[in-house]
């Protein structure tokens, strides 16, 4: 027979890749994943048969995740780079989807006029949009586009049993696995078996004459008749899956994922995380929300019976956690480590065939005739028309996303970065990148240098990274107590994963960076901070790996690729007839079983209506409250909640708008008073929750105490102010605090400093630093150091010098050692000291032994955020004798010492006391280090806070500290044998150099407390500056 | 059969049983070494020559210090002719051979001298910064080398030549076991140290030890400040004098000196500088309320001040305050400073409001333009009797029972 060109489907192809192929460039990079798959493109690109990949994690395998697509992009790549290969796969995808569609909704409504409309609604269907344009997921689509293509020879197969089909269907499965593996696997539950179970009514149909006459005696009859050709297919294709990617399967067998669970936003109630919701819920369903009650309906009709099950079963598993049911269906494990986006991007994906059918019935059938005839011309016009506008409208919206809500910092120039690893033998120690989203990838793929991060986080293997429920170090601000514990673990002991160099792209990180030791190398062009760690030793030339037999790297370095080479040789003639329309004998078994539309149910267009009422005034009630919270003034703590809201997010002139207009107080002024403040609180904390309560209230006044928890860099913050309000035309205004009138005495300031530059390699070239270039390491003293066990943690404590003529970086690594000399734990110091010292300046010291959190309660992970969680390392034996390493390196950065205490006072167990800035720099986090000491002056104890506000040159700021009270604090060892300076012994040092040190020399300036447990106090200030220019 | 007939038997049993064992037997090989000469200049080239009784097969093996190689003689007459590899003839050393031939090995030893031209000069110095006093020293490290890499023979002479400030001095000193070293004490005075070495007029490049100053010793400070007022505001320096080590050195840059403060009231503050040309100076702000301070400055452990006594006036003696009619705006001040001039803004004032001797609101404001003024709201305040406390500048004033509505 004839066969006619389908024009909605050419129309669609070209619409698609004209869409698709011109939105990919603004849009792809910018997705969370398709960088991910350039990166392993690359890997292949470089390395085709080795599937070990150094530069993430310390090392992974790459056979965690099917290799086509990457494979594909990397064969591309040689023709025109790799993201050349990128797009190009990326437009295959599309047009594979497209065609997928179209085969797909031909397979299920047998009507090549509803699958050409079917392939016309996919090219906007606003999940694809989303997995492509917003996720960038494209094995997954390519995996599904192909399973669809599969789908009308396995039904073709099952119908007539002719093997040619078999073998057709198991080559198109076997390129899907190779994609992806999760899509032939669940595609086989939600997408197969319903398929089989339409082969069988269709089969039993032909028996019967009709489906009305389909019993479910015929239905098994049938099964019966069919049985043998769905276990063969059923057997080949698990056979199919199993062999072509077989070292997937045995890597996983093998390094089985055992970390903790990643929270992850589809598994969020979505009536509670409504940006989960919006995500994940409403963009991928669009506008198929409207027309459920019509899905529901035509997929329980009888011949799609399984299908409509399985369409349920897929709604009802991506509501993620908005029900218990997903939860209980899939189980604990599943459910935590599946993205649940998944099953609803099938759902709407199996809905497109039914979306087609109903848009076919609207626009040229029974339901126009019927709407036409009951409700009139007019209404049918406007209502085709919303409902277009409508479908276009979250198209444009899920494909723009990315604009209001910026997935991803803003695009980085990598040159710079890859050019400062490049130099230099930068790239001899490994990064880590801080704040740089999912381009970290990208800048991996560009760079041979190594980090420690890594963008696939299920080939983890650090237990630091494992056992928390990060994907990133990157990110791990986002990550609350889990990610700021693992970052500081890698800051504090950098030394263990050769980490040296760190690029911040977000100043969030700036304050824990430089108070673990951390000091500013440059700031790069592009604007990148790079951070440097002194005392790294350098990767050693041999790094271990996890190796595979070579059959298995032959396996997956050939068979993914051959899949597509055997499918495309397969499939090319039936390419080529629907190409080149040659007349076909036959027309597809499946175009026999076409439905009629003849009468739309009655009472299903009123069913649809009240359904879209119902949600119509769900989403208008919504959007008013959204309204009533965010712009009206009615409820003085909503006031307060929008203010600090707006604070939160630096929007400043909104915030002004809720201070007291009667106040003469101008947005100017306001500005100017906001811009002097600085500090850890307004510079680096975001907001965590607030809490408001109603202390006094009148007509129209009210005082509100409000108590705010921050999240810094650093540690939880707390913050309690009493906020007066006032009732203006019945609207509450907060009233502006007094801003400190102090002011220096003088206006211009002038200070001389010494400052120091080491220029390293004083000769341009390539070898290695001239001995002459290495600079001597500053000598230190310890002056005294001892372990000690004080609420039950054991710590390292003392104090050390600089006692060389140059600034020193200053690195302090202790060991903790049983009675029988085993070797327990060992840490750096991290806060508790000051990393930069000048020439004869001493500092206070203590090490705490952290474990890795939670690696022993996999399951307790609290939920609040604490960045200043302590997990105790777990010991074996108890610890009796330490050993102290003191490194010093010269460094002439970072060492501001321009900070006074101007005044102090103990209030019972309160000290309170100002801080008098007297250099020419603004302090952005004051520290305050804390030595208590007993009635002989010994040292016991060492503590440390950060205090919240900055302060500005010239300037006090005042503080509060509160005392510890317990002071049954238990020295087990003070024996200094075994401490170590510059790997030298400590003793020798000190006698060479300072012989004659005059013991417990400033004893005498201690701070005496009254009534407290510990005699005496000694207070050291460090500051970190926020903007060293 | 004779004795001499069993004998003739057994020997030709031998001699046709045995063929090649005959041969040997018969007539033995003798090889002898040729080359009397035992010692070699390196790279001049090596042959050594035996003589065999009989043209045979031999390798010569030769071993040195970098390894060892087998070789082929040149000639298979009777002279055996061996040829050293250039590679083993210029490193200077020992040198084994072995001769190996079927049945016999000889072996023996060369001793391969270094040359006596000096080609390369290798210094190594450290550490690079040392302390002044004469007790730290740093090292010269030369290693003068031929032209194939060889350190020259024990006894070559080096000179090493050292500059410090206005001397030059140079001694010399010898090769021994491949390396000639010096130990470079510092002297009294700290600066830079030039060092550079010559052998058999070749000469090295210059070298640096930064000879740095020795640990500080004691020192004094004194204290400078616009005016003995306790008014919260102006900022008193201190200074130490210029800071020496024992050897009159003074001390490098940045040294960090930190200065106690100790109140009447035995409140420890303390602030700190950073030496620059030996002299660190340091800030403290005014106390806002009469003191006296001791100021002792210390380098922790090494050294230390004098202490000096510094005395602040107060410079408010008395102020004002008065309470609106309603009761609801309590205003304070002017405060007026030494010379009747209103005081700098800053001054914190402290209002109490209390009732029947339970505290209701403590507030802390600074003062502007001289005054203080306070606002007591009236959701925290309600309509009552109470009374008011005010405190500046460590003076306090009360008045009860105000009425407020």
């Amino acid at each position: 027979m004839k066969e006619t060109s389908n024009k909605y489907l050419i129309t669609a192809l070209l619409i698609g890749l004209v869409f698709h192929g011109s939105a990919i460039f603004f849009t792809l990079e910018t997705t969370y994943d398709a960088l991910i798959h350039l990166f392993f493109a690359e890997h292949y690109s470089s390395s085709w048969f080795e599937p070990w990949n150094y530069k993430w994690y310390t090392g992974f395998s790459v056979l965690s995740y099917p290799p086509l697509v990457h494979q594909s992009m990397a064969l591309l790549s040689f023709i025109g780079g790799l993201k050349f290969g990128l797009f190009t796969v990326a437009l295959i995808s599309i047009i594979l989807f497209i065609t997928g569609v179209y085969r797909f909704s031909l397979l299920i409504t047998s009507n090549r006029n509803i699958a050409g409309y079917a392939a016309l609604l996919a090219v906007f269907s606003s999940s694809f949009v989303e997995t492509l344009h917003l996720f960038g997921q494209l094995p997954s689509i390519v995996g599904i586009s192909i399973l669809m293509h599969a789908l009308p020879e396995i039904y073709t197969w099952l119908k007539t049993g002719k093997i040619w089909y078999l073998i057709t269907s198991l080559s198109l499965i076997a390129v899907t696995v190779t994609s992806h593996h999760v899509t032939p696997i669940f595609g086989m539950v939600f997408f197969i078996f319903p398929l089989i179970g339409m082969v069988l009514m269709d089969h039993a149909k032909e028996k019967v004459g009709s489906y009305k006459a389909v019993t479910f005696k015929v239905f098994i009859k049938s099964f019966t008749t069919l049985f043998s050709r769905i276990i063969l297919f059923g057997l080949s294709s698990l056979f199919i899956i199993i062999t072509c990617i077989l070292p997937y399967w045995i890597n996983s067998k093998n390094n089985p994922i055992t970390q903790v669970p990643i929270p992850h936003g589809s598994r969020d109630n979505f009536m509670e995380i409504t940006s989960s919701g919006l995500v994940f819920f409403v963009i991928p369903w669009g506008i198929l929300l409207c027309l459920l009650p019509y899905l529901f309906y035509r997929f329980y009709s009888k011949r799609y019976l399984f299908f409509g099950l399985s369409f349920t079963i897929l709604t009802i598993l991506g509501t993620g956690g908005t029900t218990p049911i997903p939860r209980l269906v899939l189980g604990e494990t599943a459910f935590n480590i599946l993205t649940l986006d998944r099953f609803t991007l099938w759902a709407s994906i199996m809905a497109l065939p039914m979306f087609g059918e109903f848009t076919y019935r609207l626009v040229e059938t029974d339901l126009k005739s019927k709407i036409q005839a009951s409700l009139g011309t007019i209404y049918h016009r406007i209502l085709g028309g919303a409902l277009a506008t409508l479908f276009l409208f979250m198209t444009a919206f899920t494909i723009s996303l990315s604009y209001f809500r910026p997935a991803q910092p803003e695009t980085i120039k990598m040159l710079p970065i890859v050019n400062f690893l490049n130099q230099d033998d930068h790239d001899k120690w490994r990064f880590l990148t801080l704040g740089f989203g999912d381009q970290m990838a990208w800048l991996s793929t560009q760079t041979k240098a190594l980090t420690v991060d890594g963008n696939y986080h299920s080939a983890r293997r650090l237990p630091e990274l494992t056992t928390r429920p990060i994907e990133r170090l990157e990110n791990s601000k986002f990550k609350g107590v889990a990610g700021i514990g693992s970052l500081q673990q890698f800051l504090t002991t950098p030394e263990k994963y050769n980490l040296k160099y760190i690029f911040s792209n977000d100043k969030f990180y700036d304050p824990i960076l430089f108070y673990c030791g951390w000091q500013r190398l440059q700031q790069l062009e592009n604007g990148i901070m790079v951070w440097e760690r002194l005392n790294v030793p350098p990767i050693s030339s041999i790094l271990p790996k996890n190796d595979v037999p070579k059959w298995q790297k032959l396996l997956w370095g050939i068979i993914p690729i051959s899949t597509i080479l055997i499918a495309f040789m397969l499939n090319i003639q039936m390419i080529w007839i629907r190409a080149l329309k040659i007349p076909t004998k036959s027309e597809s078994v499946y175009m026999k079983f076409k439905s009629t539309y003849d009468g739309f149910s009655s009472a299903l267009i009123k069913l649809s209506h009240l359904w879209n009422l119902i949600l119509f005034v769900i989403i208008f009630t919504s959007i008013y409250h959204l309204y009533l919270k965010t712009n009206t003034q009615n409820d003085p703590e909503d006031v307060l909640i929008s203010y600090y809201d707006a604070l939160d997010f630096k929007a400043f002139e909104k915030a002004f708008s809720f201070i007291d207009p009667s106040s003469d107080l101008s947005l100017d002024q306001y500005m100017l008073e906001v811009s002097v403040t600085d500090g850890l609180l307004s510079s680096y904390a975001k907001l965590d929750a607030l809490e408001t309560k109603i202390i006094k209230q009148s007509f129209d006044k009210v005082t509100i105490l409000v108590t705010s928890n921050w999240i810094t860099p650093l540690e939880r913050l707390e913050k309690e102010e009493i906020k007066s309000l006032t009732k203006i035309d019945g609207q509450w205004f907060i009233v502006p605090e007094v801003l400190d009138t102090d002011l220096p005495p003088d206006q211009l300031y002038s200070k001389s400093q010494p400052s120091f530059f080491n220029q390293g390699r004083r000769r341009i070239t390539t070898e290695q630093t001239h001995h002459e270039d290495v600079l001597k390491q500053p000598v230190l003293e310890v002056l005294h150091a001892k372990l000690i066990q004080y609420k039950g943690k054991y710590s390292i404590i003392g104090e050390v010098q600089n006692i060389d003529n140059v600034p020193s970086d200053v690195v302090l690594k202790a060991s903790l050692y049983s009675k029988a000399n085993k070797a327990l734990a060992t840490y750096n110091a991290k806060y508790h000291m000051k990393h930069k010292l000048m020439p004869k300046e001493s500092t206070m010291f203590r090490i705490d032994f952290e474990g890795i959190a939670w690696s022993s309660t996999k399951d307790s992970i609290p939920d609040s955020f604490n960045p200043d969680e302590f997990t105790p390392v777990n010991l074996e034996d108890i610890p009796s004798k330490f050993d102290l390493h003191a490194a010093g390196n010269v460094s002439g950065s970072e060492i501001y010492k321009d900070i006074a205490i101007s005044h102090l006072e103990q209030d019972d167990s309160k000290l309170t006391g100002t801080l008098l800035n007297t250099g020419i720099k603004e302090i952005t986090i004051p520290q305050l280090l804390i030595a208590y000491y007993n009635t002989e002056k010994e040292l016991l104890w060492v503590d440390h806070q950060f205090i919240k506000e900055g302060i500005r040159q010239q300037r006090k700021q005042s503080f509060e500290y509160q005392l510890e009270e317990d002071a049954s604090v238990k020295v087990i060892n003070s024996n200094m044998e075994h401490v170590f300076v510059n790997g030298l012994p400590n003793m020798e040092i000190s006698d060479k150099i300072v012989p004659e040190r005059i013991q417990n020399h400033s004893n005498k300036q201690l701070q005496a407390l009254d009534n407290s447990n510990f005699e005496y106090i000694k207070i050291e200030t460090n500051s970190y500056i926020g903007n060293p220019n | 059969m004779t004795f001499k007939h069993i004998y003739i038997f057994f020997f030709l049993m031998v001699v046709f049983n045995n063929p090649s064992e005959n041969n040997n037997s018969t007539t033995q090989n003798s090889i002898v070494l040729k080359t009397s000469k035992t010692a070699f200049v390196a790279g001049a080239s090596i042959f050594l020559e035996f003589s065999v009784s009989k043209p045979i097969e031999a390798n010569l093996i030769c071993t040195n210090s970098y390894g060892t190689t087998v070789i082929k003689s040149q000639t298979e007459t009777s002279i055996l002719l061996f040829k050293i590899p250039e590679l083993f003839c210029s490193k200077s050393g020992i040198l084994n051979w072995e001769l190996l031939t079927d049945t016999s090995t000889l072996n023996g030893q060369l001793y391969i001298s270094p040359s006596d031209l000096a080609s390369s000069i290798e210094n190594y110095i450290g550490p690079p910064s040392i302390e002044a006093g004469g007790a730290d020293f740093a090292m010269l490290v030369s290693i003068p080398t031929d032209p194939f890499d060889n350190p020259l023979t024990d006894g070559t002479s080096v000179q090493c030549s050292e500059q410090f400030l206005s001397t030059i001095t140079t001694e010399s000193i010898e090769v021994r076991n491949m390396i000639a070293y010096n130990t470079i004490y510092s002297k009294q005075e700290s600066g830079r140290l030039l060092v550079a070495s010559e052998c058999l007029g070749l000469n090295s490049k210059e070298h640096t030890i930064m000879v740095s100053p020795a640990i500080p010793s004691q020192f004094t400070i004194q204290a400078d400040r616009p005016h003995d007022f306790a008014d919260g505001n102006q900022i008193t320096s201190f200074e130490t004098s210029v800071i020496k080590d024992k050897n009159n050195n003074v001390v490098s840059d940045g040294t960090y000196v930190q200065f106690y403060i100790e109140t009447h009231d035995h409140r420890m503050l303390q602030t700190s500088g950073l030496t620059v040309n030996g002299i660190a100076k340091a800030q403290m702000i005014h106390p806002d309320r009469q003191s006296s301070w001791i100021v002792k400055a210390f380098i922790e452990g090494i050294a230390d001040s004098n202490e000096i006594r510094l005395k602040y006036q107060p410079v408010i003696s008395d102020f004002q305050f008065s309470v609106s009619n309603n009761g609801r705006t309590v205003t304070v001040g002017p405060f007026k400073s030494f010379m009747n001039q209103l005081i700098p803004d800053g001054l914190e004032v402290t209002l109490r409001l209390s009732l029947n001797n339970t505290s209701i609101l403590q507030e802390l404001k600074a003062s502007k333009d001289g005054y203080v003024s306070f606002t007591l709201q009236e959701d925290i305040v309600p309509k009552d009797y109470y009374d008011i406390e005010i405190e500046a500048a460590g003076i306090k004033k009360q008045v009860t029972h105000v009425s407020v509505w």
